[in-house]
């Protein structure tokens, strides 16, 4: 049918995308202008070894990498940031950030898988409206125990404890029974428990089981200290001991990812928010040799780590294994009857803290159980896996644009174009007159496509891609061009205007599509093969010509049938075709045709 | 009728085949000039300074080193030495003020460092020295080896893409004018190359991007010659009238006026884009970028009709089947150099095929060919009996083109 009607086919074309603009403006999708545009910083870094830039890295480890540069980007809480790889090059884009000294620090600094054993859990860090209620209710309980300005709870507990063994230094009880550091909320729910045993072991070594426990439920040590009048606050009253569990959750310290020291005792959170004291670094990623995820024997998803062979390997862990099974209370303590955890700690990150079940494992028997889902344990065991050979990365290129030359680049992108587009267009009419009108409705439609495909892919744009659609005005005009002149040649050669269009331009139309293939061949090798600006130009001269062939077989030929079909075709002149002669002529041919 | 009123009509007849000994004599005179100048021999002195030179002004980005720009009207050169003291002489290489588009002033300095980390707290240390806030020196860092990779993705680039055009002219047209059209981009790198080398042009990232872009554009228009090429070789070889090279000067005179105003309205937008962007924005980017495409662009126009055109047709008229073509018109007393195209000249009766003398073919084809078409019935219908017919009551001056075979 559209074959048979051009003009519906024009109409088709036009309708279809200009709904489409129209959808897309109304919806306020717009394409995300690159870093040169609106400002911000960017980042290269490549993988290195002793200094030298290396390509031995695995695509698994580049990924890991990018997650966790990710993450540390996530909490600079930059608009939209970035992060990809290209080849071995990750490159991070935060648009709008101002200091590039911050960025390069926390996007270069090696990520190292640390085991540190857990000295205590500290309930979970409070955010957002929980935050806010909790510090109303904190000062809420604060007047009503009449507690002096300044002084946490802690502190009290701390003086009173003090106190108490001044009172009593014979009695070593009255220490133990208040850590602070085990005292966790009893209403907040324990943190993901996960045991360590020797998978060998799990039904044949001792009838142990080897069932994962609940490590952080109701363990809470409330203080218990026998109420000392002192400072006039009663430490057993239940609402000093809510006061106590609120302020430990809002002072939990967390320590910044800055400042987290190897061999320092720091506060880290996991996942879910649940804060964990850790000990000094026992061991580190590189003695991990490899690590699984599978299921065990009784159908639950387990890690299996392989550790390394010899004294910086199975020894080191065997090392601390034998400590926190015996909960050991200065390096990794237990509570209650259960043995110490130890745990994994990935970027400042708790990634697991599984309680160690033996005090001493064979390198290659090592089980994590827990309640994992597939993909938790999958991720452990990558993460593990990567923490035995992290990826040390260097900036090779850093960027820091500041906005308002990035506005002026943009702003001078656009007047150059516009300038050049009234130029070429004024040529085009002096040249064409009214074709140039359907060539400016052609490139109305491929320009409208390239808008609705950029803004909806939420594309980004850079100064080079501006450069690439200005530059692919002219690859865009030559399927007009050379259809137009082989018409013009056709009818100047005794052919009407009329019976010639459509042969001139199939004719013309299989030109353009061999010189347009070798133009998207340059394009899709220059995507393929760089990095970068390179790309970002590549995209949008290809995309670009793509949208030229489709909207030459859309609008142009069939708006050119309609052209042709109607009374304008009595004057070629019209369509700058100097058809010399008299006018008369011309009619006679187009009436002969008719 | 002057030249322009011809080439509107598309009546031009221009001797391109005469041209090409001695656009070849200067293009392989440009070329060497260019090989020279790349390998690192200086052809010309500076007044000022010495004759040595690298052979590419290659930018930090490809050596690796630093560019801050300080966007502020008081702060100068000396405040600069000052902040840069402390991280060595090569901190602080070359000064430069430039002065945007809206009048704001900008002091741009490059300069080497140790590594990407010192130069963004040299960025810092300007800002606070320049009383300008935070994010507003733009910074960019280039460390060593990142040149390099860019240098060795352009030449993968290169490679490749050479490679898979090369078949894909070779599958869609024919092996010879994938050799000649390659080498007619070969051609443009190296005179792009050359005229970077020569005039000491500084080679940023972006015009290799843009250098890259050329070699596309260059083989676009050679294959728009191409296809016209071939039509025209299918339709007129059998007729044993017209040699080879004959055809290519026909077809290059066919789509002559399509090269033409393609590359001016490609032009036009990149020239805008260096008046404007570069000139009154002060757009370093747009201009390094623009100016690669300008001078790729008229090489890439060039190289199709004064490189590609006369290779293919040195290739092709050894093929045996040209090669008798030409034999026998020989043999017939005809003149085979003699290429013009006879049924464009509206000289009057040209019946057959006379046996004309070089200096008159040429003043037949140099000279206007004048008036409509309504004299050249004699050659028209000497014409039609090689073409498919022709459905239109007016003089056929030119055959219609048969409608193409689709693959």
């Amino acid at each position: 049918m559209l074959k048979r009607h051009p003009g519906r086919l024009s109409l088709a074309t036009m309708v279809v995308v200009y709904g489409l603009l129209i959808a897309t403006i109304v919806s306020g999708r717009t394409p995300t202008l690159g870093l040169d545009l609106q400002g911000g910083v960017s980042v290269n870094l490549q993988p290195v070894a002793n200094g030298e830039v290396t390509e031995d890295v695995t695509p698994e480890q580049l990924d890991q990498t990018i997650a966790i540069i990710r993450k540390r980007v996530d909490a600079l809480g930059v608009a939209e940031p970035e992060v990809s790889r290209q080849g071995n090059t990750i490159q991070v884009q935060l648009p709008g950030a101002t200091d590039q000294q911050q960025v390069l620090d926390i996007v270069g600094k090696t990520a190292e898988l640390r085991f540190r054993p857990v000295l205590g859990d500290l309930g979970q860090t409070l955010s957002g409206q929980a935050r806010t209620d909790a510090e109303a209710k904190v000062a809420e309980l604060r007047a009503e125990l009449a507690l002096p300005e300044g002084v946490t709870a802690a502190q009290l507990v701390e003086q009173q404890t003090a106190a108490a063994q001044s009172q009593l230094p014979s009695d070593p009880t009255a220490t133990t029974t208040v850590p602070p550091t085990t005292t966790a909320p009893p209403a907040v729910p324990g943190a993901p428990a996960t045991t360590i045993d020797p998978t060998a072991g799990a039904n044949t070594g001792g009838g142990r089981s080897v069932q994962f426990r609940r490590q952080g439920s109701p363990t809470t040590v409330p203080p218990t200290t026998t109420p000392a009048p002192s400072g006039g606050a009663d430490l057993s009253n239940p609402k000093f001991v809510e006061l106590y569990q609120l302020e430990q959750q809002l002072n939990a310290n967390v320590t910044p990812p800055g400042e987290d020291q190897r061999d320092a005792v720091v506060r880290l959170t996991d996942r879910d928010g649940f804060v964990y004291e850790l000990g000094p670094t026992q061991l580190t990623g590189t003695a991990v040799e490899t690590a699984t995820a599978g299921l065990n024997q009784e159908g639950l998803w387990t890690v299996n780590p392989v550790f390394r062979t010899g004294p910086e390997g199975i020894d080191l862990f065997n090392a601390i294994a034998a400590k926190c099974n015996a909960g050991d209370p200065e390096v990794c303590p237990g509570s209650g009857s259960n043995p110490g955890r130890l745990a994994i700690v990935l970027d400042s990150e708790v990634l697991s803290a599984p309680a160690i079940n033996e005090p001493n494992f064979s390198r290659d028997q090592i089980q994590i159980s827990g309640d994992f889902t597939e993909e938790q344990a999958k991720n452990l065991a990558v993460s593990l896996r990567f923490g035995s050979l992290p990826i040390e990365l260097q900036a090779q290129q850093a960027e820091l644009v500041s906005a308002t030359l990035g506005e002026d680049a943009l702003r001078a992108g656009i007047i150059a174009g516009l300038i050049g587009l009234a130029l070429v267009f004024a040529y085009l009419f002096a040249y064409y007159r009214l074709l140039a009108l359907i060539t400016l409705g052609s490139m109305t439609i491929s320009a409208s496509l390239l808008w609705i495909v950029m803004s909806n892919l939420n594309a980004t744009v850079t100064l080079a891609g501006v450069v690439g659609i200005i530059v692919s005005i002219g690859i865009s005009l030559d399927s007009s061009i050379v259809f137009f002149e082989g018409w013009k040649e056709d009818v100047l050669g005794g052919a009407t205007v009329r019976t010639t269009v459509e042969r001139s331009f199939s004719s013309a139309y299989a030109t353009i599509v061999k010189a347009d293939v070798s133009s998207l061949i340059g394009a899709g090798v220059l995507y393929w093969l760089s990095v970068g600006p390179v790309r970002g130009f590549a995209f949008y001269l290809g995309v670009m010509t793509i949208f030229d062939l489709v909207s030459a077989y859309v609008f142009l030929r069939p708006t050119s049938i309609v052209l042709a079909r109607s009374k304008l075709a009595d004057h070629p002149r019209w369509l700058g075709i100097p058809v010399d002669g008299p006018p008369a002529g011309a009619e006679s041919v187009g009436g002969a045709v008719g | 009728m002057s030249v322009w009123s011809d080439l509107y009509r598309e009546r031009t007849d221009f001797d391109f085949p005469r041209l090409w000994p001695r656009t070849t004599v200067v293009s392989i005179l440009l070329v060497l000039v260019s090989l020279v100048s790349l390998v690192g021999i200086p052809l010309y002195c500076d007044a000022t300074d010495s004759c040595e030179r690298p052979p590419l002004n290659l930018s930090i980005d490809f050596e690796g080193g630093s560019i801050w720009e300080v966007p502020s009207d008081s702060f100068d050169e000396s405040d600069a030495e000052a902040v840069l003291e402390p991280y060595g002489p090569e901190a602080g290489e070359k000064f430069q003020r430039v002065t945007t588009g809206d009048g704001r002033e900008v002091l741009r300095i490059s300069g080497r460092v140790a590594d990407v980390e010192t130069a963004a707290e040299i960025a810092t240390k300007l800002g606070e020295a320049a009383e300008v806030p935070t994010g507003s020196v733009t910074t960019s860092t280039v460390g060593p080896s990142w040149g390099d990779d860019i240098t060795r993705q352009a030449r993968t680039s290169l490679i490749v893409f050479l490679i898979l055009v090369a078949l894909y002219i070779a599958w869609r047209l024919e092996t010879r004018m994938a050799i000649a059209a390659l080498v007619a981009v070969l051609h443009d790198v190296l005179l792009t190359a050359g005229v970077y080398s020569v005039f000491q042009i500084q080679v940023t990232p972006a015009t290799v991007i843009a250098f890259l872009t050329i070699l596309g554009f260059s083989l676009y228009d050679t294959i728009v010659v191409y296809d016209r090429v071939q039509e025209n070789a299918a339709r007129f070889s059998k007729s044993g009238r017209y040699t080879y090279t004959a055809i290519m000067r026909r077809s290059l005179n066919q789509v002559f006026m399509r090269s033409l105003n393609t590359t001016l309205v490609t032009v036009i937008p990149i020239l805008v884009m260096y008046v404007v962007g570069s000139q009154v924005f002060g757009q370093q980017t747009l201009g390094d970028f623009s100016l690669a495409l300008l001078i790729g662009l008229v090489s890439g126009t060039y190289s199709s009709i004064f490189v590609a055109a006369p290779l293919t047709v040195w290739l092709k008229e050894r093929e045996p089947r040209w090669r008798d073509l030409r034999a026998r018109l020989a043999a017939r007393g005809e003149d085979p150099s003699d290429t013009a195209w006879y049924g464009v000249s509206s000289s009057g009766a040209v019946t057959g095929r006379p046996v004309r003398t070089a200096a008159a073919a040429r003043s037949a084809s140099s000279s206007a060919q004048d008036g409509p078409s309504d004299g050249s019935g004699g050659a028209a219908a000497t014409d039609v009996a090689d073409a498919p017919a022709t459905r239109s009551g007016a003089d056929p001056v030119i055959p219609p083109r048969p409608r193409k075979r689709r693959r």
